[in-house]
């Protein structure tokens, strides 16, 4: 079991490298969420919109 | 040859504005002297130390001159608004790129004629031989097919001088290694056929990469 | 990209990496000269292999894009480009990884791991190209461009540098060649990654699409 480490680490990264992008695409969708919040607002905030976009 | 006239203009063109400055070949050349000159601090030593540096030497002290030379290939168009008017112009795009690289390839050809017998005094090494200088050829050529649209490209970007490099050296990765062993290949008296193999990679980049930059080059520059 | 589809897939990486480790842990045997380090054999191809495959993805979808201007090809090529730079990060980690108890050094200039490293390069270009751009769609014009040359140089780089160190010191070609054991734990761990890439870069995609649209609306509003 002499080189078990490098194994464990070699898991190990990619792993994390796996799991960061899938936070960061986590991330990424709660961007999107937060500005369709807001667009939706902005829309709703027109009483009337003038004419069409 | 309609074609090649009308590339050459623009060649021309960049040869006489160049003339009156003489801005990219001073600068470029004083920066490739003054880079052999500290390689030689750097490395200074026995002559076989040297016939083991040199090759690499050379083709840094091209690459980083190449660099110095190519950022400035548009950066006058971008400046002077001269793109623009190049582009109105009743010329394809293509001919603006062929005219441009040939300028640069004018540039780099004499930056590095004048640099080789520099190289060759300093470091009393056979610089000056025919496998030399169709390597160097071959290479400056490969060098200014990606370096013409890369330089274009560049100078469309917030920050040109760091952006040309970025994406110059991955690229000419390739040429820079088949340069420099075929380089010490010549200079250690080889014959042709042992250079064979890393010229025949340099002159595929070139073939390869003229026809892929002509194609694209029209995408850079459309607005 | 229905969701369905999507949860079918990732449930299909799920069973599939599960299986790959099974088999890299439990069933394979162990190789008689490396030990067992060998077993980050079946990680590092994979990644590899994802770093070539995403790279063939953006080579295709920007020159579609270029040809066709439709954005939907400058977000595949994006998030495939995304998901590359992840992989050949890996790539590179793995490889170190597994060039330390093998040969000894972090690092080796040999073909593979040096072209591997020009490949990350070319992926950092592709982005930054982007946010140097100024405007978005110059920016994507000009990364559908690196994705093109980027693209065309890797055989060449591939060549130069076998032919400037000569393939692995007896390295990764196994003295007795790959018992089929091996190989099917190789395809399996090959089709885990490859699927993982697919749900990957469907969701960045779609991700991708959305924000780009976002960017319109609040351009045009």
């Amino acid at each position: 079991m002499e080189n078990a480490g490098y194994i464990f680490t070699a898991f190990a990264v990619i792993w994390a490298l796996v799991f960061g992008y899938v936070f960061f695409l986590l991330g990424r969708q709660a961007h999107i969420k937060r500005q369709l919040d807001s667009l939706q607002k902005g829309i709703k905030e027109e009483p009337s919109p003038p004419g069409k976009m | 040859m309609n074609f090649l006239r009308k590339a050459m203009v623009i060649t021309r063109k960049d040869i006489i504005s160049e003339m009156r400055t003489k801005e990219i070949i001073f600068s470029a050349l004083l920066f490739a002297l003054l880079v052999i000159i500290t390689f030689n601090f750097a490395f200074g030593g026995s002559q076989e130390m040297m016939l083991l540096v040199a090759p690499g030497i050379l083709w840094v002290t091209f690459t980083f001159a190449g660099i110095l030379s190519l950022n400035r290939s548009f950066i006058a168009e971008k400046e002077e608004n001269c793109l623009e008017g190049l582009m109105i112009a009743p010329i394809s795009r293509e001919v603006i790129y062929i005219g441009k690289m040939l300028g640069s390839l004018l540039f780099m050809l004499v930056i590095e004629i004048i640099a080789l017998p520099v190289l060759a005094f300093l470091f009393n090494l056979p610089v000056l031989s025919a496998k030399i200088i169709v390597v160097t050829l071959m290479a400056t050529i490969g060098f200014v097919t990606v370096g013409t649209l890369f330089s274009a490209l560049a100078v469309n970007t917030k920050a040109r001088e760091i952006v040309l490099p970025i994406l110059f050296l991955p690229i000419v990765v390739p040429i820079v290694i088949s340069a420099v062993k075929a380089s010490g290949l010549a200079l250690s008296g080889e014959p042709w056929q042992a250079l064979a193999p890393w010229l025949n990679i340099i002159g595929a980049f070139d073939a390869i990469f003229l026809v892929v930059s002509f194609w694209v080059f029209n995408y850079i520059i459309e607005e | 990209m229905d969701p369905m589809r999507r949860y079918i897939l990732s449930g299909l990486s799920l069973v599939l990496m599960l299986l790959a480790l099974y088999l890299i842990f439990v069933y394979v045997p162990t190789e008689k000269e490396m030990g067992i380090v060998q077993r980050i054999f079946y990680l590092m191809v994979p990644m590899g292999w994802l770093a070539l495959l995403s790279f063939i993805v953006v080579f295709i979808a920007s020159i579609v894009f270029l040809a066709k201007k439709q954005s939907g090809w400058d977000a595949l090529a994006y998030s495939s480009a995304e998901i590359g730079l992840v992989a050949t990060t890996g790539a590179l980690v793995v490889g170190s990884l597994w060039a330390r108890p093998i040969w000894g050094v972090w690092w080796t200039w040999e073909p593979r791991l040096t072209a591997t490293l020009v490949l990350w390069f070319i992926y950092v270009a592709y982005f930054m190209v982007r946010s140097f751009a100024g405007e978005e769609s110059r920016g994507a014009r000009f990364a559908a461009v690196i994705g093109i040359v980027g693209f065309v140089d890797l055989p060449i780089v591939v060549l130069a540098t076998t032919l400037w160190r000569g393939m692995h010191p007896g390295g990764v070609i196994f003295s007795g060649g790959l018992a089929p054991s091996m190989l099917l734990t190789l395809l399996v761990s090959l089709a885990a990654f490859t699927v993982l890439y697919v749900v990957l870069l469907m969701t960045r995609c779609s991700l991708r699409n959305a924000e780009t649209t976002i960017k319109q609306i609040k351009v045009n509003t």
